[in-house]
């Protein structure tokens, strides 16, 4: 039970790990490296997850020589504050903060306090706690453990992380990402950027979903 | 788009279908051969058709092989080959599938619903459940009424899945067990379930007809529904459950060109959510409503029988059948087929008429706020107030009825009610009165009625108060 039950939350762990070094400052060493993780990540069975479909549209895009592709410039003009700032800005707080009140510093240390409670310190990550990439890694985190969990049979430490990863999933990821993808999609993303943000929200929506499904087959 | 149709070469009396489906060896078994042959001969294929033994293959695998190439396995059509079939019949529905398949708009991710496969192999008591996906609902929210205090969901749900809050409606899908009754049931038509939408059944059930030299009989089964014996010269439309198909769905596809047509029960043991009074509801509304019209109730019978006689109404082009417009045009079209078609009254009817009780009636005009597809309409001009009705914009949802203040009283009834004439007739006012002006800058304070109620629910201790209230409108009133 354990072996097939480590696998693929070690998958999982390299799709949110790939995803969060896909939606980062492109570069073309980043990006070599990338095109080698999907192909690892290619190996995995990923058509076991529902969003395998957009998950091979995007991957098609890889090897990508950054330069020639323009993906600089795409990136900046949608993720990153130019002149008018980004079309789609990749933070939770731009999408939840005019929604729920308060002051975007407030948020952001609300959410620095659920990493502490959840062990995990961001010192070495690049951007902000609540930037896309940082969540994704954040989720990448958790699988990490639940895949340790398994592998050394701990099914308690299994489901704790799960239980931890569906709670950051409902209330985090799969709340914003929607609201992102809309943004994205309406600037008229170049392909990549396209298939790329359809990839993101069908692995948030479908792994909750999985995270339940799995939460629930332990829990029986 | 591209549609293929695949067959699993051990099924029995596969010649029947000579080059209409391409054979797969194990198909029911392994359905990587399927992944292998799109891949390697028709890569461009975005829907497919599957034929395959009777409940025995494994939707989990099949699902997957498809992702693999991918397509969007929601899609998928799959028709468990019924023994016994003609190879005429078999065409046909093959046919049909394909035309549904093609009208397949594709899913979000929102609207994979996995559930445990109940298909148990060795594999899976060593590793956590491969799901299979079932197509759930999904809320658009740009179309959805729920800021003006529409909750039709919220009613029509059997699962509680639908939730109502500040204006918004909140989905849970882990609570949702997809039997489309909110798909039919939302008035604005903003929920959709990908894999039964109303284009999907209209081209299936247009092909069958079109395809088939003889009059055909459709069968409206429940996508959970053991298989139901094939009963030749009928055709099956799957949709999430029997109970989301309304009685008015039943008449448009005898319009269309069905010879007959029913929905059937999941089992002998009945709908296991619980939900066939609501499809035995459907079947009584459309042979009311065919007596009604001096036609034959028993187009509609109760079961796929055998003998579909003729096509009684010839075939009728929807513009957009199984939608709300769709239920009205099939009125029209019934009506002009019998002079004069009677007033139905059934609360299986998805058109209703509203009344008001002038006497209790406040026109406070909550109806119209919340009403979702403007049947009901509050007018102001000058010093008047007035509500008016359009009974071809009405989808009996109630929603005016809980809305109300003064339902108690009795200000508003609606009624299942379908009344040609009233669906041709003009928006017409059903409620008008006064509206007080501010003695001071002249601006409208609110309907005489809905003061003077007010006045009589605070009793003679607030005499002065409420001669106040109704001389000044809120700007100009000044506390003393």
């Amino acid at each position: 039970m354990t072996t097939g039950s480590t696998d693929i939350a070690r998958t999982r762990q390299g799709l949110y790990r790939f995803f969060g070094g896909v939606l980062s400052v492109p570069t073309q060493a980043h990006f070599d490296l990338l095109a080698d993780a999907a192909e690892v990540l290619g190996d995995r069975d990923i058509d076991n997850f529902a969003f395998s479909p957009a998950w091979r549209r995007l991957v098609r895009h890889l090897p990508m020589e950054v330069g020639q592709s323009g993906i600089e410039v795409d990136y900046v003009r949608l993720f990153a504050s130019g002149m008018s700032g980004a079309l789609a800005p990749p933070i939770e707080s731009y999408y939840r903060v005019p929604a729920k009140g308060g002051g975007l510093a407030e948020y952001v240390a609300e959410l620095q306090r659920e990493y502490s409670a959840m062990d995990i310190t961001i010192a070495g990550i690049v951007e902000a706690p609540d930037h896309i990439s940082t969540e994704l890694d954040v989720m990448a985190h958790l699988c990490g453990a639940e895949a340790d969990a398994w592998a050394s049979e701990d099914l308690g430490a299994a489901s704790e992380a799960l239980e931890l990863q569906g709670r950051f999933l409902r209330q985090h990821l799969t709340v914003w990402v929607p609201f992102f993808h809309q943004r994205v999609v309406a600037a008229n993303p170049p392909p990549f950027y396209r298939d790329l943000i359809d990839s993101v929200l069908g692995l948030v929506i479908h792994d909750k979903d999985h995270v339940h499904l799995v939460s629930d087959w332990i829990s029986q | 788009m591209r549609a293929a149709a695949f067959v699993c070469a051990d099924t029995p009396d596969i010649r029947l279908l000579g080059a209409k489906a391409v054979a797969i060896q194990g198909l029911c078994e392994s359905p990587e051969g399927l992944a292998e042959w799109i891949g390697r001969q028709a890569a461009d294929i975005e829907r497919v058709v599957l034929l395959l033994h009777e409940s025995h293959y494994d939707l989990a695998a099949v699902q997957k092989a498809l992702r693999s190439v991918e397509v969007d396995s929601l899609g998928v059509q799959i028709l468990e080959v019924p023994a016994g079939i003609s190879k005429g019949d078999l065409e046909v529905a093959v046919a049909g599938l394909k035309s549904r398949a093609v009208a397949f708009a594709g899913s979000r991710p929102e609207q994979h619903k996995p559930v445990r496969s109940e298909r148990v192999s060795r594999r899976a008591l060593f590793l956590p459940p491969q799901p299979v996906y079932l197509a759930a609902p999904m809320v658009d929210h740009e179309l959805c009424a729920a800021a003006d205090g529409c909750r039709a969901c919220v009613d029509v749900c059997p699962q509680d899945a639908y939730r109502w809050h500040q204006g918004r409606i909140h989905f849970n899908k882990d609570a949702c067990e997809p039997c489309g009754r909110c798909v039919s049931g939302c008035p604005t038509e903003a929920i959709s379930n990908p894999s039964a939408s109303a284009e999907m059944l209209s081209a299936q059930i247009k092909t069958l007809i079109d395809q088939s030299d003889v009059p055909v009989g459709i069968r409206f089964v429940c996508s959970r529904a053991e298989l139901v014996p094939h009963t030749p010269g009928w055709y099956d439309i799957s949709v999430p459950c029997t109970a989301m198909v309304p009685g008015a769905w039943l008449l448009t596809t005898l319009l269309m060109g069905a010879g007959s047509v029913t929905a059937v029960a999941c089992s002998e043991a009945g709908c296991p959510l619980k939900l066939d009074d609501h499809r035995l509801q459907a079947l009584d509304f459309a042979r009311a409503t065919l007596a009604s019209a001096s036609l034959d109730p028993e187009l509609v019978p109760s079961d796929a029988s055998d003998g579909v006689i003729g096509r009684p109404f010839g075939t009728h082009d929807f513009s957009s059948a199984f939608t709300h417009a769709g239920d009205v045009e099939t009125m029209l079209a019934l009506d002009a087929l019998s002079a004069p078609m009677g007033v139905v009254v059934h609360e299986g009817s998805s058109l209703g008429v509203v009344s008001i009780d002038s006497d209790s009636c406040t026109l406070c005009a909550q109806c119209a706020q919340t009403c979702p597809t403007e049947a009901i309409v509050a007018n102001y001009e000058g010093e008047t107030v007035t509500l008016s009705f359009d009974a071809a914009s009405c989808t009996n949802c109630r929603q005016c009825t809980i809305a109300c203040p003064e339902i108690d009283r009795g200000a508003i009834t609606v009624e299942g009610r379908v009344e040609p004439a009233l669906l041709r007739s003009e928006r017409s006012d059903i409620n008008k009165g006064t509206v007080l002006v501010c003695g001071s800058c002249g601006k409208p304070i609110a309907p005489s009625s809905m003061m003077d109620r007010i006045g009589e629910l605070l009793g003679d201790e607030f005499e002065d108060t409420m001669a106040y209230l109704i001389r000044r409108c809120i700007d100009c009133r000044t506390l003393a």
